[in-house]
This record gives structure tokens, sequence and C-alpha cells, in this order.
């Protein structure tokens, strides 16, 4: 009895040993690994979706931690204010539609851009055809006087650009994170992105005949979204970082592109860990749209990660117009990095 | 897997009839599962749509009841709202109150709009089920809140409204708001809301008696789920994402239509393929009319049908054992009809062996195993008694056969079948075939040399078949060979003969017969026929003639019939040709017969040949034109001609008939006594010519005398004065007489002998002259030649002529 109580007694020990050695082991090595590369955190200005697929997949694939970063990747949303997190360094990089980074520029933010991630727009004004009996909207013009809703601030900014360039003065109501009061036709139309909302409709049940889409972009209404922005500081202090993020975030895109599928998977377990209302053939929708709006296709005249001087200046010039930008800064003191495409 | 079974069907009766038996039990098992299946099928069906369809209206009724009631319980606040200004501690009092009595609301809003805040002494107050109680809290909204569409909604509509459903973390629980704008002269100062906790949902819906794989969905407005047997899909996936989540275009496409049609108001029912496991299953759907949203009620037809399957999978598995049950009789059936045709087909086997005493299986029944036993037994006895019959039967023939190979060795050891017959001399070109037929027809011929000089030659059919013709046939043979070795007479012969053969002839059988001598030097033939076939003899000139002087009566048919010779005279080469009506008889297959002219044909085509060519080519021709029709009678033929004959002038010829060459001397003489002194002058005159001795001469004289004297008083009885012609001719050893006259036929060479031992009052008038002569004279022979008597005498002048006369 004494034997066999020995015998486990010293099977335990051994175990022990070998299991206070392997966690030792695995310590030193993540101290090692976290003490080569560079702590970096990236924060959404949206909950976490296929917007943002580049990035999830360059962290997964490791591309971050191949040019030394580590990086933290955080979501945004209607409760995240991402200019303060910024300011006040809790961020070093955050992703930003373009109007939106001028608008907090103007606001007195220090940002630069390091990166114009979406250049083709996405923002459609989607329209019911027949909202009523004997009612039927075809054209932009059937829209004077009616009641629209419409995003705020730097999002309506395209939509009265093109209503003041087709000359169409529809009744604008505000419009916030749902769609609904379209959908219970208390609009006749409403502002919608191409990778989002617009399937979103589609997942609701409305089909081509219940809607006429307006494309803004097709319209004449250029207007690049994502790109990747962080302080001037930064800018100056940690140039190399910077880069190094830049690289492997377009790095991940391209991946994004190259291996949709796979990059689907990842995307869907940031919104699995989020619990998100959203389900895989929405992320799906717009992964694919998102990566169209990145990448451009032969007869698009942007460049995969840049932005133009042109679309820059006929960009802030629509804002302060239309957008209530109060000032814009020179393209040379808001583009940096090689994002700028002359 | 056919061919085994079939085989085994065939290899018994036993198996086959069971398997007839359980096939037609199994096709009316199917029939009737079949028909029941169906017709149960729509009945089941239409009650499980009737069950679903109150199911459905039962769970929307109790999903709209709390949602009715929170209507209500807003409806009514606002309403107080609207009239009057109430102060803070007030509404709070209403918030908790509602919120006491009705525990699915978990919480409560009264906010005013932005413009009008300050319009009472609160701004926005909000209660709420916390963790500890009911608490109600008054606070500053935040622009967040005006912009959620359970403000913003009501606010713009101006019109009270059900938000889409949402998770409210607080609660941790699905929740859904109801709006109701309080409105004052157009515009909406305030938003009464309730916020229900949809807890209560699942429940609900998860113990709705669906049955086993039956399930609910729920789904808002929008097609989100608010419920669904997934969890993740609820508030993620709406059915229309689902539906373009289906690989198969046609697929995605009428689910997406189910969703509309679901999401169109009205209650409905639909047949579909659930994405989910794929199956074909029902679905009720029915909106829940305070919030737009829809139940459906999904069930798979195959569970619906489930109760259906099982029960018939009863009734087949009851059916199958029925069957097996089935197959006991069955197989008692098949054996008791197959044990009695196995027991007769063991003693049908013995039968077959030979075995006729076996007995067969007794059957007690009357049914047609017994029938077909029955007809075994008669089988039986009429098999033996047919096989008895048999064996007598091929007794019988083979004895007749044997009888038949006996009459034709008979027949065939009785004729001479030497040839050449007559080595000796070259100048007889004889022949003679004789092809008997199967059964034995009794056909004859004979030949022989008398002495160098004559042939006898004869050919005859005996009427009738087999043995008993064959007998007649050596009987007559021989009769007449031996009757003309010592008469040397045909006609005499033949009267013979036939005397011989018409006595006691019971079998009333007869012979025809050809009879004839030929003087093989001279060529005269000498012949009697005796209803016989009339020869042809063919001149060398190629002239055929036929010896068909009137025939005599058949021998053996009538007694003392009378024959006469006939005498002609054949020249060198000239062929002699006798046959059996078994030549001129054989036909062919369609009944033609050879005939005399097929006869003559081949005589005229063939008749140089040598007698053995020609009768040899003759069978050939006779063969072919049978052409394989069975030979029914002896074929017999025989020709024979003299290469060497002493010529004899044709103006003589009617005298030397006989002899051969021109007679020595002639006499005529009227029929008067008186002329019989000059028939002695006469012979006197001879015997001194031709130097005859005394004692011979006598006798001749004496035997003219006889016979003249016979003549002149008998043979004509007109009285009329007729010439009797005498006619002499001395050869080396011989001195022959010729008598001839024209009377009546009568041949006194057939005069039977004078029994001298009689006294001689009872002897015959004229019978001892013909005694006389035949003792006294060595040839004594007669011939009716062309409606003559001609009577030949002849007498040896060798050594022995001393004898005569005694």
């Amino acid at each position: 009895m004494s034997v066999h109580l020995n015998i486990l007694k010293r099977t335990c020990y051994i175990s022990l040993l070998s299991l206070f050695l392997l966690i030792l082991l695995e310590l030193s090595t993540a101290v090692g690994m976290a003490q080569s590369l560079e702590p970096v955190k990236l924060t959404l200005h949206w909950q976490h979706q296929s917007q943002f697929a580049g990035y999830y997949m360059a962290l997964s694939k490791g591309f971050y931690a191949q040019e030394g970063l580590d990086v933290n990747i955080m979501r945004g949303g209607p409760d995240v204010r991402v200019g303060e997190m910024l300011k006040s360094g809790k961020t070093d990089f955050a992703s930003f539609m373009l109007s939106s980074a001028l608008e907090e520029r103007a606001g007195g933010l220090p940002m630069v851009q390091l990166t114009q991630i979406v250049n083709r727009s996405n923002f459609l004004l989607a329209v019911w055809k027949n909202p009523a009996e004997g009612v039927s909207i075809n054209e932009l013009s059937d829209l004077n006087g009616r009641k629209i809703t419409v995003w705020l601030q730097d999002f309506r900014a395209p939509y009265l650009a093109l209503f003041a360039s087709k000359n169409v003065q529809p009744v604008i109501l505000p419009q916030y994170y749902t769609l609904s009061l379209f959908l219970h036709k208390g609009a006749l139309a409403c502002s919608v992105m191409r990778y989002n909302e617009y399937h979103t409709l589609r997942q609701s049940g409305l089909q081509d005949n219940d809607l006429k889409i307006f494309s803004l972009h097709d319209l004449g209404i250029h207007l690049p979204e994502d790109g990747i922005y962080c302080l001037d500081e930064t800018w100056k202090q940690r140039p190399e970082t910077c880069r190094k993020f830049v690289s492997a975030s377009l790095k991940g895109w391209t991946y994004a592109r190259d291996h949709e599928e796979e990059t689907l998977k990842e995307v869907m377990k940031y919104v699995r860990k989020e619990n998100l209302p959203t389900n895989r053939m929405h992320m799906n929708w717009m992964l694919h749209e998102i990566l169209a709006s990145i990448f451009p296709a032969k007869n698009d005249d942007w460049v995969f990660g840049k932005i133009s001087r042109t679309t820059y200046d006929s960009v802030s010039k629509m804002l302060i117009q239309y957008g209530g930008l109060k000032t814009a800064p020179p393209f040379e003191d808001f583009v940096k990095d090689g994002a700028a495409n002359d | 897997m056919v061919l085994p079974m079939i085989r085994f069907l065939n290899r018994s009766l036993v198996h086959r009839m069971t398997a007839l038996i359980l096939l037609g039990a199994g096709l009316v098992m199917l029939m009737v599962l079949g028909f029941s299946y169906f017709s149960q099928r729509n009945k089941i069906l239409s009650s499980a749509m009737q069950q679903s369809d109150t199911l459905t209206q039962s769970a929307v009724f109790q999903i709209e009841m709390p949602l009715g009631r929170t209507e209500a319980v807003v409806q009514q606040t606002a309403i107080f709202l609207e009239k009057k200004e109430y102060a803070c501690a007030e509404s709070t009092e209403l918030i908790r109150r509602t919120l006491e009595r009705n525990q699915d609301i978990f919480g409560m809003a009264i906010t005013f709009s932005e413009k009008y805040i300050g319009q009472s002494d609160f701004k926005m107050l909000y209660g709420w089920r916390g963790t500890e109680g009911i608490q109600v809290l008054d606070r500053e909204p935040e622009n967040i809140d005006y912009q959620q569409d359970w403000f913003y909604l009501p606010y713009y509509l101006q019109r009270p409204v059900w938000t889409e459903p949402y998770h409210d973390s607080d609660a941790n629980t699905l929740m859904v708001t109801y709006s109701f704008p309080i409105v004052r002269s157009g515009e909406v100062i305030a938003v009464v809301t309730c916020d229900l906790s949809l807890k209560w949902l699942h429940k609900l819906l998860d113990t709705l008696p669906l049955g086993k794989g039956g399930m609910s969905i729920l789904f808002s407005q929008r097609g989100t789920y608010i419920s669904h047997p997934i969890r993740a899909y609820e508030m993620t996936e709406t059915v229309f994402s689902m539906a373009e989540s289906q690989a198969d275009p046609e697929m995605s496409a009428s689910l997406y239509q189910l969703g509309l049609d679901a999401l169109g108001g009205q209650p409905g029912f639909q047949t579909f393929k659930h994405p989910i496991d794929n199956q074909t299953s029902f679905i009720h759907y029915r909106p829940v009319p305070a919030t737009g949203w829809v139940l459906g009620l999904i069930q798979p037809q195959k569970q619906v049908l489930a109760s259906l399957v099982r029960l018939n999978e009863i009734s087949a598995l009851i059916g199958i054992a029925g069957l097996a049950l089935l197959l006991i009789p069955a197989l008692g059936i098949a054996w008791s009809v197959t044990r009695p045709l196995q027991k007769l087909s063991v003693a049908a086997n013995q039968l077959s062996s030979g075995n006729f005493d076996i007995s067969l299986p007794v059957i007690h029944s009357r049914d047609e195993v017994a029938r077909l036993t029955d007809a075994f037994e008669k089988m039986r006895c009429e098999l033996r008694r047919y096989i008895a019959d048999l064996t007598a039967t091929t007794a019988a023939k083979e004895r007749i056969a044997g009888e038949l190979s006996a009459a034709r060795e008979i027949q065939m050891s009785i004729v001479p079948k030497l040839f050449p017959p007559f080595p000796n001399s070259p100048d007889i070109d004889l022949y003679a075939i004789l092809i008997p037929a199967r059964e034995v027809g009794g056909d004859l011929y004979d030949f022989m040399m008398l002495d160098d000089e004559h042939l006898y030659l004869a050919i005859g059919d005996v009427s009738g078949k087999g043995v008993p013709a064959s007998l007649l046939m050596a009987v007559g043979k021989t009769l007449l060979k031996s009757t003309m070795q010592s008469v040397r007479d045909p006609a005499r012969a033949l009267t013979q003969v036939n005397n011989e053969l018409s006595e006691d002839n019971e079998t009333c059988m007869f012979i025809t017969m050809f009879c004839a001598i030929l003087n093989v030097k001279t060529g005269a033939l000498i012949y009697s026929n005796a209803g016989h076939n009339p020869p042809f003899l063919t001149r060398v000139s190629g002239k055929i003639e036929r010896l068909d002087e009137p025939p005599g009566a058949a021998l053996g048919a009538f007694q003392d019939v009378k024959y006469h010779n006939q005498s002609i005279l054949m020249h060198t080469s000239d062929l002699l040709v006798l046959y059996t009506d078994g030549v001129t008889e054989a036909m062919n297959p369609s009944h033609e017969m050879f005939d005399e002219t097929g006869l003559l044909e081949h005589i005229r085509l063939e008749g140089h040949l040598s007698a053995k060519l020609f009768l040899e080519s003759l069978g050939r021709t006779v063969n072919s034109h049978a052409s394989g029709a069975e030979q029914s009678d002896d074929i017999t033929a025989l020709a024979v001609r003299c290469r060497s004959v002493t010529a004899m002038s044709e103006s003589t010829s009617q005298y030397t008939s006989s002899a051969g060459r021109k007679p020595d001397s002639i006499l005529s003489i009227r029929n008067l006594l008186e002329e019989m002194s000059r028939v002695t002058n006469w012979i006197e005159e001879q015997g001194a010519t031709l130097d005859l001795p005394q004692s011979l001469l006598m006798n001749l004289n004496l035997a003219l005398e006889e016979w003249i004297v016979n003549v002149i008083s008998y043979a004509h009885p007109d009285k009329s004065e007729h010439t009797i012609e005498l006619r002499v001719w001395r050869n080396s050893n011989e001195i022959r007489l010729e008598i001839e006259d024209d009377g009546q036929t009568f041949d006194p060479t057939a005069m039977a002998d004078v029994d001298t031992t009689l006294p001689i009052e009872h002897r015959k008038i004229g019978g001892l002259g013909i005694h006389f002569i035949r003792k006294t004279m060595d040839r004594f022979t007669y011939r009716r030649e062309k409606g003559h008597n001609i009577v030949s005498i002849a007498k040896n002048i060798t050594g022995n002529s001393d004898n005569t006369g005694s």
C-alpha cells in the first residue's frame, strides 16, 4: 500500500515539475516576443465588420508582427469617439472617413492621413419606386419637396452636393442608425452605403422592383472614404512605425482580396465575439463591395492606398460648401507617407 | 438475381405455386396498403393543416395578448398626458404602478421632445425593473435617445409604433418597445414608451405542441428572426438572408418568395424545402397584427405523415407476417397437389423403363390429379396391351418376312441362273433376268436344251404373291419342264400341265405361261401361250412382231383346256423377247405404267445389243421409269437369239416352219377315204426314194393311215371338200412327216393315252390309233398354225429302227 502511494507521489511531483517548467518556458517566450514587438493600437470608426477586414487579416496573418508591431484593434461605434481617443493618445492609429477626418482636423485635432484605403464612394440614395398608390419616383427631381432621410454632417455633404448639382430640393429628415423611417415609408428615400445598408434593405425583403438606387459616385460625387490616420505628432516622432503599420495594413487588404473566403471567416469571428446583429451573407456582401471600392478595376482612375490631390481638393471644397466644413488643410499638410498620388 | 430466381421457380411446381399464391396475396396486400395510404394521406394532411392553422392562430393570439396589453397601457398613459400636464411625482407613480401591474413590461418611459423640454417639471422619466425592484429615474435625455427608433419613429411618423425587437443588455433579454407620440397641434411634444420583455416568447413558442421535428419561427416585419430554433439566427439572420445563403439559386429564389409571401400580411400555407435539413416541409404562417411580425409553424411532411407511415409499416408487417403464415397452407396445397404428381412421375419413370406392372399411386380425391392418374392407368393398360399386340404383330411380321424371303429363295433357286447357259453353243445368245418384288410375285422363266437342236423356253407368272405363288411357280415350272422333256410339244405340255394343275386347285391360283421350242439350227420356233403376255420378236430389219395369236387360258384355271402350237421362223440374229407383266406394268410414282410402248421403245433402241446387255439395260430403264416407286411385281424377262440359222426361202417358210427346210416331198389329197390309196402309194414311193427300211415304212404307213382316216372322218363337220397336205423330210437320222389340214382344232397329242388295260369295248374311239402312233414313232407333236392343224410325226432311223412296230 505504502509503496503504491510513494509511486503515486513521485509521479505527481514529476508531473508538477514538468508543468512548472513548461509554464516558465512559455512565459519567457511571450516576454521575449513582447519585448521585440512595438505595441500599437488601431481604433476603427465603426463596429467590427467586413469594412475593416484588411486589418483583421494583417493581424491574423502576422503581417503586423512581421513589421515588428503588436497591433491591438479596437472597435468603434456610436459610443466611441475616435477623434478623442486619438487626441488623448488612447489609440495610435484610427480609421476615419475622409470627410470625418477633415472635420476633425478643422475642429482642431492635428491629425494626418497615412493612407487612403477606400477610394470609390459607396454612398447611394435608395428610393421607394412606388411608395404609395399613384406615386412613382423615377428621377431625382421626383423627390422635390418630398421627405427623405439623410445622415448628418459630413455624411450628408455628398448628398447635399448631389441635390445642389441636380437642383433638387427634398425635405431632408435626419437619419441615424437605422432605416426604419424609410422602411415605415415615413420617408421616400434614404441614404445607404452600397456595402452595408443597401444590402440590409435586400435582406429585409426589398427587391430591385421596390427600389430605385442612385449612386453618388456614378452621378459625379466622388468622395473617398476610409483611410488611416494618426496624430501629426505620431507621424513626426515614429514615421517608421507609421510606415510599417500602413505597409502591413495594405498587405492585409491585399490578402483579404485574394482570400475572400478565409477573410470572411475571420470577420465572422469578430462579429460573433461582439454578438453583433448581422449575418454571414451580409458580411460577405460587405467584404465583396468594400474590396471593389478599395482595389481599382480597369476603368477606375485611382491608385490603391493613395489619394490624388484633385480629389482631395474637390472633396474639401464640397465639404466646405455642403458639409459645414470650416477649413481644409493643404494637401501636403494633411496627406503623408506616400498616401499622396499627385 | 432474376435468373437464379426463375431457375428456382422452374425447378418445382411447389415453388411456383407457392410463389404465385404469395405473389397474388402480396399484390392484394400492396393494393390495399396503397389505397389506404393515399386515402388516409389526404385526410391526415388536411387534418394536420387544420390543426396547424388552429395552432398558429392560437399562438398568434397568445403573442398578441401582451402586445395588446402593452399598447393599452401606453395608450392610457398617453391619453392622460395629452389632456393635462403631469408632474414628475404623479408621472413617476404612474410608471411605478403600471410596471407593478404589468409583469411583462420591463420598462416604461415618458420622454419630452427637445423642443418641449421645460414644459413639465421633468424631462425624461424612465422606470424599469432593476435588481432592487422597480426604479424610476428622472434624467436628461441624451442625443442618442432622440436618435433611437423608439423616439425617432413616432416623432417623425406621428403615430404609435412598435420598434424592431432589440437585445437589451441591461435586462439581458430580447425587448420590443411600443412608442406612442403625444401630439399637440401637429407637433410631437413627448413620446410614451413601454419596453416589453420577450422572455416569454421562447417559452410560448417552445411549448407549442408541434410534434417531433416541428418548429416555430417568428420574424419581424423586416424578416429578422425574433425566434428561431437555432438561437444564433435570432436578430442576425433574416428569412431573406437565409434565402440568400442557399447555394442553389432555385431554392434561394423560392425561399425569398416564401419570405415575401409570409410578410404579405395574410395567413397562408405552403409546402417548401426546408433549408436546414432539406426536407419537404409544410409551413403555416400568420401575421401578428400589432407588430407586423409573422409566426410560422413548420412541420416536416415526413413527420406529419409519420403516423400514417407507421400505420402502413405496421400493416405491411402484419401483411408480411400474414404472407409468412400463408406460406404454410400454400406449401401444403402445393405439396398436396404435387405429392401424387411426384409419385406419378416415379411410376411413370418405371413405366418408361418397361415395368408395366407397377401400381400407380391411389388418389382418393376426384380432382385433376386423380384424373391424370386415371389417364395414366388407362395409358398403362393400353401400353401393356399395345406392347403385347406389337410383340405378336412383330413376330407375325418377322414370320411373314421369313416366308417372303423363303419364297424369294424358292423362286430364285428354281430358275436357271447360270449365264451364258450353253457355253458349248456360242450361237445361242440367251439371257434372262428376274428381279423379285418385295412380296414375291411368282414369276418364272426356264430354258433347257432338249437335244442338240431344240431349245426349250418358258416364261410365266403365277397369280397371287408370296409363298403360295412361289410354290405354285415351282410346281408349274417343274411340271412344265418335265412334261416338255417327254412330249417336246409346247401345246401338249401346256395341256398336260394345265390338267395337272387345275385338278384339285382349291387355291384357285393359276399361272400364265408362254412355252416354246426353238430349233437353234433352223430358227423354227414352235410356241404355245397360256394366257401370258405375247412376246416380241425383233427382226434384224428392225421390224417387231408380236406373237399375239389368241392365247389360251392360264394354267390351272380351267380343266380340259386345249392349247395349240404356233410356229414362226427366226432368222439369224432375230431377238425373241419374253417378259412378264412386271415389266409393262411397272409404275412410276404418278402411277404411269411402263407399258408395252415403253418396252417396244426399248427394244427399238437397244434390240441390237446382246441378250445380256439388252436385258440389263431393260432392267435399268424400267427402274428409271419407276423412279423410286416401290416395285409391286416381279420383273422378269428372257431374251434369246440365234447367231447362225440355216437360211430358208420365204416362199416355203410356211411349210418349213416346223422342220427348218423344205420337205423332200409333198402330197395333197382331198378329204375322201378313197384318197387313202394315194397316201399309201406316196409313202412307198418315198420309201424307195429315201431308202427307208421296210419295217419303218410300214409303221409310217400305218401311223399315217390312222391319222388321215381320223382327219377325213372327223375334221370337217361341213362335209365339203378340203385339202390335206402331207410332207416328208428325210434327215440323216430321222424321217419326219407333217400332216396339215384346215379342219376343226384337234390336238391328238393332248389325248390321254389309251388305257390298254381296259377291255376293248370300253376304250375310246380313235384312241388306239394315237396310241399306236405314240408307241411306234419317236416324236408326235401337234401345232395349230394359221387355222390349220399340223401334226408332226418323226421316227429315228438310227440303229434301233428294228425295235419299232413291236
